[in-house]
This record gives structure tokens, C-alpha cells and sequence, in this order.
């Protein structure tokens, strides 16, 4: 495989990108607040529901794992940065089935092993993998550190982070006993569904982006700004562990 | 034309990723501290959220929880003395194919009630209180559940409001509900869909 920068120079820096920079990473948070506010968690009907079900539900499960993974936005954050470079098909299923089988691994013993972690801790170490990926794709680590880490293990690795924040979640809910296993695998496999349509939609946008001239000269600023969210969810993760507590 | 599968932009100089890495930390940090610690967590250090309005939503939800006080029972209120007579009453409710309705009693907090209710049907039921000062229609539920038919315990109000039921009759044809309760009320209320409510007084 052969890797060519290409010829083009990027333009200097220049007051107006980090004015693009701060209004951009502004205004899609203004839009996450908007929504109710715990969209990372699960709320209103959604918990009513969770607190009462017994015994097996394939269905409501399903949709509710879809519906997480649709409306998580640090999840689909971090793979906007992973996919953000890979022009293959082959790449991108390749990486997201690692990101897949790492958040099905930790998703799947999480909840089933009853392991307990912080979720502030594990939503703002989610947050720093959308940093660690933005600095990635701006090619910060051959830069700053002369070498590039296998990026292969980190989506797995960080995969594995993504999972321990879909179990916390639902552990949030004394969740029954009963068909617990089923409703959890349920839960899983709309997980990937929604993992899948979320991609989609992305892909499509990024190729078509991609096609524009715009995209080379404009990767860079991106993402910074990703890694801007990045930030933002680590700084918001971080203050509710501190204000809050566990 | 360029022979290669993966096109990258050209890597920038470590100085432009350190600043722009920075900007990003930077701006993040703003948008916390001005916007969003106001707004999840009532922080607000340089009193922009206070400006913006947005301290008012975490104030919302606060205010949500202090009228629920925190519903634990001090060691204070094992014995809770009671000025008004001892009422008890056995109430029947007819309700109408797939038709709900709601009834409830004023309790003060720590004020204690006993019940048992049984249904000739299958009812989903809700056991809530909607508490004083809340906006309408807030509750914090008690209990929940599908397809029952019968319920009894003893409550004891965590904050003063309307506590009571709303029974939803699963079946297609009409159906009693039977309620039996004890305590040191006052006053209940009947709700059902498109009537004004019925309020009872107990001398």
C-alpha cells in the first residue's frame, strides 16, 4: 500500500479557520444540549420501561440498543475519526468490526458479569478517544512522538472503552434476572444495527465530501474540531464526576 | 494521476497541531464554563449561565428534587402524632372497557395511609404523588405494573401533595375497582377523562 501526501499546500493558518473552528464546535453542542439533556443515557419512557420489564424482549430491546448507538453522539464521534481517512470499504468494515467486537466484549461481561465501573470515568475516557483519534488523523503522533501507534489496536482497545459505557448505562437499572442474557445479546445486536445505519449516513456524507476539493484542504480543521468535542465530553464527563460524584 | 489507495492531506508542522490542539482545548473549556456547567450542573463560575438563562435548568431540576425531599424517613418521624380523627372508608369505582381514572388523597409529608384496593379485571396501575408547588402533571412514581388486580400496603407520604392511583381497566368490559384505605385525611380526589374532578371531604 502506498501512502502519498498530497501536493497541495495547505494555507496558512489564518484568523478566520479557528473563528470556523470555535463557532462550529459552539454550535454542535449548542445542538447536543437541545436535545434532553442525559441523551447518553436512558431516560423518560425508555427507563420506565427498563425498571419494569420481566422476562424476555427481544424487541424493545433491540430498538433500544439501536436507539443508544443512534443518539450517542461520543460514540459516533470517535468513528467519524476512525473512518475519516479510510477510503476502502475494506478499511472501514474492517476497523468498525474491531470497534464492534471490542464493544460487544465489555458491553456483553459488563452487564452480565456485574462489573461496576464509575460511569463519569468511563464516559470521559469515551470523550479522550475522540481526542486520541482527532490527533491521529492530524497526524500528531508521528509528529510530536516519532512514531505511529498501531491503529488497528487502538479502535479495539478504545472499542473496549465504548462497551463499559453502553453496560454502565444499562446497569443504571436493576435489571431483572430474568432472560437478562437474551434481552442483553438483544440489546447487542441493535447496538450493531444502529452502529450500521449511523455509518451509513456518515459514509455517505464523507465520500460525497470527499469528492469535493474542499475536503483536503478542510481535513485539518476538522479535525481539530472533533477533537474540540472530544474536550468537550471529557470537561463535561470529568465536572459531573466531581460535582456529582458516582 | 496518483498510483495509491490511501490519499492523506500533506502533515502540518508540529507548532500548527500543537495550536490548533490547543484552540480546541481552549474553546472547549469556554464552551463548559459559560454554558454548559451552568446548565447540567448550576456551576457557574463567571456568571454567564446566570446572564444566559441557563442556570434556570439545573435550578429546574433541583427544585424537582428538593419538593421530593429526599424521601428518607428520619428516625424522628417513627412516630408521627396525628390532631384529626381516625377516618377509614371502602370506596367502589365502576370503570368503563379500556377507560382509566385517578384517586387520590392530600397527605402531608411523613403522613401515613393504609390501603388495599382489588379489581374485578385486569388493570394497569400507577401509585404516585404529585407533590405541592410542582409543576402540573409532575409525579414521582411509587409503583408500577401491568396486569394486576389487586394491591395493599402501607405508604407514607415523602412530601406533601395528592397521593394516590391511576388504574387503566385492560379488558373490554367494564369492571369494579374496590378500594379500602385508613388514615388521618382530609380530602380525595377522583379524576376520570373528560369530567371535572370529584373532591370528597372527611369530617
Amino acid at each position: 500500500m502506498r501512502y502519498v501526501r498530497s501536493k497541495v499546500k495547505s494555507q496558512r493558518a489564518n484568523p478566520v479557520r479557528w473563528l470556523f473552528i470555535g463557532v462550529t464546535t459552539v454550535v454542535l453542542f449548542a445542538v447536543v444540549l437541545l436535545k434532553d439533556a442525559s441523551a447518553h443515557g436512558v431516560t423518560g419512557t425508555d427507563a420506565l420501561f427498563l425498571r419494569f420489564i420481566q422476562g424476555v424482549a427481544v424487541g424493545p430491546f433491540m430498538y433500544l440498543g439501536a436507539k443508544h448507538m443512534v443518539t450517542g453522539y461520543d460514540h459516533l464521534a470517535f468513528l467519524v475519526g476512525v473512518i475519516f481517512f479510510l477510503y476502502r470499504l475494506k478499511d472501514v468494515l474492517l476497523y468498525v468490526s474491531l470497534f464492534t467486537i471490542g464493544h460487544s466484549l465489555t458491553l456483553l461481561v459488563g452487564v452480565l458479569g456485574g462489573i461496576q465501573a464509575n460511569p463519569y470515568i468511563i464516559d470521559a475516557i469515551i470523550g479522550f478517544s475522540v481526542v486520541y483519534k482527532a490527533f491521529d488523523n492530524m497526524d500528531g503522533f508521528k509528529r510530536f512522538f516519532g512514531f505511529q501507534p498501531e491503529t488497528r489496536l487502538a479502535v479495539l482497545i478504545f472499542g473496549l472503552f465504548h462497551g463499559f459505557g453502553l453496560a454502565t448505562k444499562l446497569q443504571e437499572f436493576a435489571l431483572s434476572e430474568n432472560g437478562l442474557a437474551a434481552n442483553i445479546v438483544s440489546f447487542n445486536v441493535g447496538v450493531e444495527i444502529g452502529q450500521f445505519l449511523a455509518l451509513t449516513g456518515i459514509l455517505i456524507a464523507l465520500t460525497y465530501w470527499r469528492t469535493r476539493p474542499g475536503f483536503m484542504r478542510h481535513a485539518f480543521a476538522t479535525n481539530a474540531v472533533l477533537m474540540g468535542i472530544g474536550f468537550l465530553l471529557v470537561g463535561y464527563q470529568l465536572s459531573g464526576y466531581f460535582i456529582l460524584g458516582s | 494521476m496518483i498510483d495509491a489507495e490511501k490519499i492523506l492531506p500533506p502533515t502540518q508542522a508540529r507548532e500548527k497541531i500543537a495550536v490548533a490542539a490547543g484552540a480546541a482545548l481552549l474553546v472547549a473549556g469556554l464552551v463548559l464554563v459559560v454554558a454548559i456547567l451552568p446548565a447540567e450542573y448550576g456551576v457557574d463560575p463567571l456568571g454567564t449561565g446566570a446572564k444566559l438563562g441557563l442556570t434556570a435548568l439545573s435550578e429546574a431540576e433541583q427544585k424537582a428534587a428538593a419538593l421530593t425531599g429526599g424521601s428518607t424517613v428520619s428516625a424522628a418521624t417513627v412516630v408521627a402524632a396525628q390532631d384529626g380523627l381516625f377516618k377509614q372508608e371502602t370506596v367502589e369505582f365502576k370503570v368503563g372497557p379500556r377507560e382509566w381514572m385517578e384517586y387520590k388523597y392530600r397527605l402531608d409529608k411523613g403522613e401515613a395511609l393504609l390501603y388495599s384496593w382489588k379489581t374485578t379485571g385486569q388493570v394497569n396501575f400507577e401509585f404516585h404523588g404529585e407533590p405541592d408547588g410542582a409543576p402540573s402533571g409532575y409525579a414521582e412514581t411509587y409503583e408500577m405494573k401491568q396486569a394486576a388486580t389487586q394491591a395493599s400496603g402501607t405508604f407514607t407520604a415523602p412530601f406533601p401533595g395528592i397521593h394516590g392511583w391511576y388504574w387503566e381497566n385492560r379488558e373490554n368490559r367494564e369492571m369494579t375497582i374496590t378500594l379500602t384505605t385508613a388514615g388521618y385525611y382530609n380530602l380525595s380526589h377522583e379524576f376520570r377523562d373528560g369530567e371535572a374532578p370529584k373532591n370528597k371531604m372527611f369530617k
